[in-house]
C-alpha cells in the first residue's frame, strides 16, 4: 500500500480518473480502492490548527 | 433507563467500595484513578453492553458489573502503558511504584467481579477475558520493544495490543447472552481497536512534544511510510532514528512531508480499509439502531 499511495501522490491526476472509474489499479481490490479514494477526500492539511 | 456510561460509572464505584480485600491506601488511589478515567467515558464497557443487549430479550442488570469489570482491566492496562511510556499527563504517573500495585489489584478485581455475577455463561466470559488480555500483553511487549517496522508487523502488533481489547469487550457481551461467540463480531471487534490505534498514531504526530512518536523514535504507519521514502527528509529522520549523528530536524519541514508526502494519507487509507471491512460485517449483525450507531462512530 505504501507504493500505491506514493505513486498516487506523485500522479494526482490518476486519483481523479479513478473516481471517474476511467482507470483501475491492478492488484488492488475494490475495497482497497475505495479506502484509497476516501482518504483522498479527507482533508490532510498542515495548516490544520491541531498541528502545533 | 439511565445512560449506559452512567450505569457503568455507578457500578465501578460500588465495586471499588465493596472490595473488602483492598486496604484503604489502595482504595483511595483506585477511586482517584477511576475518577480520571470517568472523564473519557467507558467505550469498552459499552461495547460489552451492546453485544449482550443485542442477543437477549430481557437485560440482566449484572451486565453493568461485567462492563465495569472490563473497564477495570482496561484502566489497569492504561496505567501500565503510561508508566512504560513515561507519560506524565495522568495522576497515576505521580507515584509509579504505588500505581503499579493499584493496576495489579484492578486486574484481580476484574475477573473476580465477573465471577460474582449470576450469568450462566460467566466462565466462558472469564476465559475470553484471560485469553484476549494475554493477546494484548503480547502486543504491548512488541510495542515497547519497538521492533515492528513494516506495515504487516505493525498491523499485527496493534491488532494484538488494541484489537484484542475491543474484540474481548464485544465477545464477552455476546458470550454472556448466547453461550458462544461469532467470528464476524470477533473480526470487526478487532478492527475497532486497530482503527482507534491508527487515529491515536496520527494524533501523536500532530503535537511536537514529549508524546510525539517521531521525536521518541517510535514506529507507526505514517513514520513507516516516511522512512520508506528516498529523499533528504527521510534520510534526516533515518539518521535521527539511528542516532549515529547529531540530527537537527525542522518541525515545519517534517510536518509538510508528513502531510504533503502521503504519510498521513497512507495511515488514513489503512484506517479506512479496516473501517470498510468492519462496516461490511456489521451490516449482517442484529444489533439495534442505537447500538449500531455507537459502533459505526467507533469505526470512523
Amino acid at each position: 500500500m505504501i507504493n500505491v499511495i506514493q505513486y498516487l501522490e506523485e500522479n494526482p491526476a490518476l486519483v481523479t480518473l479513478m473516481k471517474e472509474q476511467k482507470v483501475a489499479l491492478i492488484g488492488v481490490s475494490a475495497i482497497e480502492q475505495q479506502a484509497i479514494l476516501d482518504s483522498f477526500d479527507e482533508v490532510v492539511c498542515s495548516r490544520d490548527p491541531i498541528w502545533n | 433507563m439511565k445512560d449506559i456510561d452512567e450505569r457503568i460509572n455507578e457500578t465501578l464505584d460500588i465495586l471499588i467500595e465493596n472490595e473488602a480485600m483492598l486496604v484503604d491506601e489502595l482504595k483511595t488511589m483506585l477511586k482517584s484513578f477511576k475518577a480520571e478515567k470517568a472523564v473519557k467515558g467507558y467505550a469498552f464497557g459499552e461495547l460489552c453492553f451492546w453485544h449482550y443487549e443485542a442477543f437477549v430479550d430481557c437485560v440482566n442488570d449484572d451486565i453493568f458489573k461485567v462492563a465495569a469489570a472490563i473497564e477495570l482491566l482496561i484502566l489497569s492496562y492504561d496505567i501500565i502503558d503510561d508508566l512504560q511510556d513515561k507519560d506524565s499527563d495522568y495522576i497515576w504517573s505521580e507515584t509509579p511504584e504505588l500505581s503499579l500495585n493499584v493496576a495489579l489489584a484492578m486486574l484481580i478485581m476484574s475477573s473476580r467481579a465477573i465471577n460474582d455475577t449470576s450469568f450462566e455463561h460467566k466462565n466462558l466470559a472469564i476465559q475470553l477475558l484471560e485469553e484476549y488480555a494475554f493477546r494484548s500483553i503480547n502486543g504491548q511487549q512488541l510495542d515497547v520493544l519497538n521492533i515492528c517496522r513494516d506495515e504487516q508487523s505493525y498491523l499485527q502488533m496493534i491488532d494484538r495490543k488494541s484489537g484484542s481489547l475491543t474484540a474481548m469487550s464485544c465477545l464477552i457481551g455476546e458470550a454472556l447472552a448466547k453461550g458462544k461467540v461469532s467470528e464476524g463480531i470477533e473480526e470487526y471487534g478487532r478492527y475497532i481497536g486497530i482503527i482507534q490505534q491508527i487515529k491515536n498514531d496520527i494524533q501523536s504526530l500532530k503535537t511536537w512534544g514529549p508524546k510525539n512518536d517521531l521525536l521518541n523514535k517510535k514506529y507507526s504507519l505514517p513514520i513507516i511510510y516516511l522512512l520508506a521514502q528516498k529523499n533528504s527528509i527521510s534520510n534526516t529522520v533515518i539518521n535521527y532514528y539511528n542516532g549515529d549523528i547529531v540530527t537537527l530536524m525542522d518541525k515545519n519541514v517534517i510536518r509538510d512531508e508528513l502531510t504533503n508526502g502521503g504519510a498521513i494519507r497512507y495511515a488514513i487509507t489503512i484506517k479506512n480499509l479496516h473501517k470498510l471491512k468492519a462496516l461490511n460485517i456489521l451490516e449482517n449483525v442484529a444489533i439495534n439502531k442505537v447500538g449500531k450507531e455507537y459502533l459505526i462512530q467507533l469505526m470512523k
